[in-house]
């Protein structure tokens, strides 16, 4: 099986299966690009994902390798629903918020879309049903509106309907 | 907008939060502006499209010199005033400056329309593609009714019958028609043409008379939606050879007439027609639109309709037939692109073929809201047997054996029901690729609830949504039955479910924590 060493920003070296590796856009774009896929000898330095990330990153990636690969330009409207995720990720993503905000990052850095979809629904959940207060203090937000202004706002959202979506 | 100085503690860029965003929905994602100026920022520059401003006179009266500074801030795409009538006070022409530049679709709700107001007002959003005019006051027609009781059929919890109690409740959406004054239209020149609108959607009165100001004005409208007296019918006649989407509410006078159109561009039809109907005229109308693909219609008191349909639609891939009308779906399967197929209200009378009822291979998608015969149903289903999603209402069903024949491929089922039977469960088990379910009844008994373990435990399902009306099930039960399944959700009556820890039976103390749940479930 053809490999790939990945190095994270500690500089630590993964040995990554090629096939495992091009979960990620980033990663596939750079092999195409510097036309690497022959020579394996090279290694690839990621300098903004550390060994923790990383080493995640590939559990998760070994998992969901023989999924159907999901073509970003078929143009389909953003799937809202976040109750659908499997029971192998819903394990996956427990992790403290410095991991999963990590995860996040590293996943949007490396273009790998099914990590971003799940980090951000997962992320998504955790603000169902909370009250403001409760959010602020999840992100370790400060608030910075004014009583006035959370009053106007609080007005406005009063106002905003829901745009009716068109079936096409 | 303050968006660059505001970032907050956890350290993510503003892609990834509106990536996050994007997975709110509306409601919560209205409660996220409140948690800090960044957040509101970002979502009203970027998913205010989900959003429209709705106003009216109380709601301009109250919006203060900062609320108007706010209102323009959130770029809103969607606008609905709500007023007696348009005109150029100061203060809602003030808003409207604000707001205006940045909207793509404009909803006006008047009782009575100056053209010469409109025209000035259009001048100032050059953004607008859609515009809407109607009227303010309360009216209920048939076809609102039809149109209520199939929504309140899926709204209203667990009602399976068309009871009129239930829709009144809801009603509030439709209109009487907007008055034209008798404003003499302006002289009509370059500035008073708006290429960009491409919908419009008028319901006013005497709109013959003002019909060369609105062609004049929106040349480039291919989607119209209209409510149409006899004179009114000049302006699709107008636009005929554009029109790529029609929404079309006939009054009595204008259907023979209307059906002498011919539409060759049209894509989607909505058609609202109260009374008999010309079936020759209506093949002869249909096949005069080739690239149909979406027919949506609505009758009342015409029967019989479906072969005319079925022969005048070979390309249709969607097709709705709602209200009171009675049919037989002869010729069903000769629409072979037909993919989704939505009976609304309307009953069906029975194919009369005996030996060999004719199949439909390209269907996929059926829905049967309404009221209609159990029997002909399961002809139906029959005739449907390669459908990959169902939803279906009906009353007291002790048993689905008659659409046994649908189960094997079905993988969405949505079932509305009074009650919930456990041969109906039982049966349900036999739907190997099912993989969401939904069931809204009125009564479902703990005892019956219990059996969902089966299903839940089907290897495809990923999501069971109960929301039962009368009748309590405990959360210890729920949750049992969530424990079926860990890779599917389970909702009850809006709430997520929680599978139960799972007990590992290896130490004593754990043993001890599998005995207690069996004491506190015979409590109960």
């Amino acid at each position: 099986m053809p490999c790939i060493q990945l190095q994270s920003s500690d500089g630590e070296i993964f040995n990554v299966e090629f096939e495992i590796a091009m979960c990620s856009f980033t990663i596939k774009t750079m092999m195409v690009d510097l036309d690497l896929e022959d020579n394996c000898e090279e290694v690839v330095p990621l300098t903004n994902v550390d060994s923790n990330i990383l080493r995640k990153i590939l559990q998760w990636a070994n998992y969901h390798k023989d999924d159907p690969e999901a073509n970003p330009e078929d143009g389909k409207p953003v799937d809202r629903r976040t109750d659908n995720i499997c029971e192998w990720d819903q394990e996956f993503m427990k992790v403290d918020q410095q991991t999963l905000y990590g995860l996040i990052k590293a996943a949007n850095y490396l273009d790998i879309r099914g990590l971003m979809a799940l980090t951000c629904k997962t992320v998504a959940n955790m603000m169902k049903g909370k009250t403001e207060e409760q959010m602020r203090k999840m992100f370790n937000i400060q608030n910075d509106l004014t009583p006035e202004e959370e009053q106007q706002i609080r007005q406005e959202n009063e106002w905003c309907e829901e745009v009716e979506i068109v079936a096409d | 907008m303050e968006l660059r100085n505001q970032t907050p503690a956890i350290n993510l860029p503003n892609e990834i939060w509106i990536e996050i965003f994007k997975n709110v929905d509306n409601p919560n994602l209205l409660k996220l502006c409140l948690v800090c100026k960044h957040w509101n920022g970002l979502i009203f520059k970027y998913l205010v499209h989900r959003f429209q401003l709705s106003l009216d006179a109380v709601k301009m009266e109250q919006l203060s010199k900062k609320g108007i500074r706010m209102a323009a801030d959130r770029s809103y795409r969607h606008l609905q005033l709500t007023l007696p009538m348009l005109n150029c006070s100061p203060k809602p022409m003030k808003i409207l400056r604000r707001v205006a530049p940045n909207l793509e679709a404009l909803r006006l709700n008047l009782e009575t329309l100056d053209i010469k107001v409109l025209l000035r007002l259009l001048q100032l959003c050059p953004r607008v593609q859609e515009l809407t005019i109607k009227g303010v006051n309360l009216i209920l027609d048939v076809f609102a009714l039809i149109d209520l009781l199939n929504e309140a059929v899926l709204i209203v919890n667990g009602v399976t019958s068309l009871d009129v109690d239930h829709p009144l409740k809801v009603i509030g959406k439709t209109f009487e028609p907007c008055v034209v004054e008798n404003s003499v239209p302006e002289v009509l020149n370059e500035g008073t043409i708006f290429p960009a609108i491409r919908s419009l959607g008028l319901d006013l009165t005497d709109l013959d008379q003002y019909q060369r100001t609105f062609l004049h004005c929106f040349p480039n409208v291919t989607e119209l939606e209209i409510v149409a007296s006899q004179a009114d019918l000049g302006v699709i006649g107008a636009m005929a050879n554009r029109l790529k989407v029609l929404k079309v509410k006939l009054l009595q006078d204008a259907v023979s007439t209307f059906l002498t159109l011919r539409l060759p561009a049209l894509e989607v039809l909505a058609l609202k027609v109260n009374g008999d109907i010309e079936k020759r005229a209506l093949m002869h109308f249909l096949l005069g639109s080739k690239l149909l693909k979406t027919a949506i219609f609505t009758f009342h008191r015409t029967d019989d309709v479906f072969p005319v349909l079925a022969a005048s639609l070979p390309m249709v891939e969607r097709l709705q037939i709602s209200g009171q009308t009675s049919t037989a779906l002869i010729g069903l399967e000769k629409m072979i692109h037909l993919k989704e197929l939505a009976l609304k209200g309307c009953c069906l009378r029975p194919t009369f073929i005996y030996f060999a009822l004719p199949v439909t291979y390209s269907v996929k998608k059926l829905e049967c809201i309404g009221v209609m015969t159990e029997d002909r149903v399961g002809e139906l289903l029959y005739r449907c047997q390669f459908i990959r999603s169902l939803t279906l209402s009906v009353r007291n069903v002790h048993d689905m054996s008659h659409y046994a024949e649908c189960m094997q491929c079905l993988e969405d089922f949505t079932l509305l029901i009074d009650r919930v039977y456990p041969t109906i469960i039982n049966q349900m088990h036999e739907m190997l690729s099912l993989e969401r379910l939904v069931i809204k009844a009125k009564l479902f008994s703990k005892t019956n609830f219990k059996l969902l373990h089966k299903v839940m435990a089907l290897p495809t399902m990923k999501s069971l949504t109960v929301t039962v009306t009368e009748g309590l099930i405990p959360r210890y039960v729920a949750r049992k039955v969530a424990s079926a399944n860990r890779a599917c959700s389970l909702v009850l009556n809006g709430e997520r479910i929680d599978a139960l820890p799972l007990l590992v039976r290896s130490t004593g103390r754990k043993r001890k924590v599998a005995s207690v749940a069996v004491v506190s479930e015979a409590t109960n």
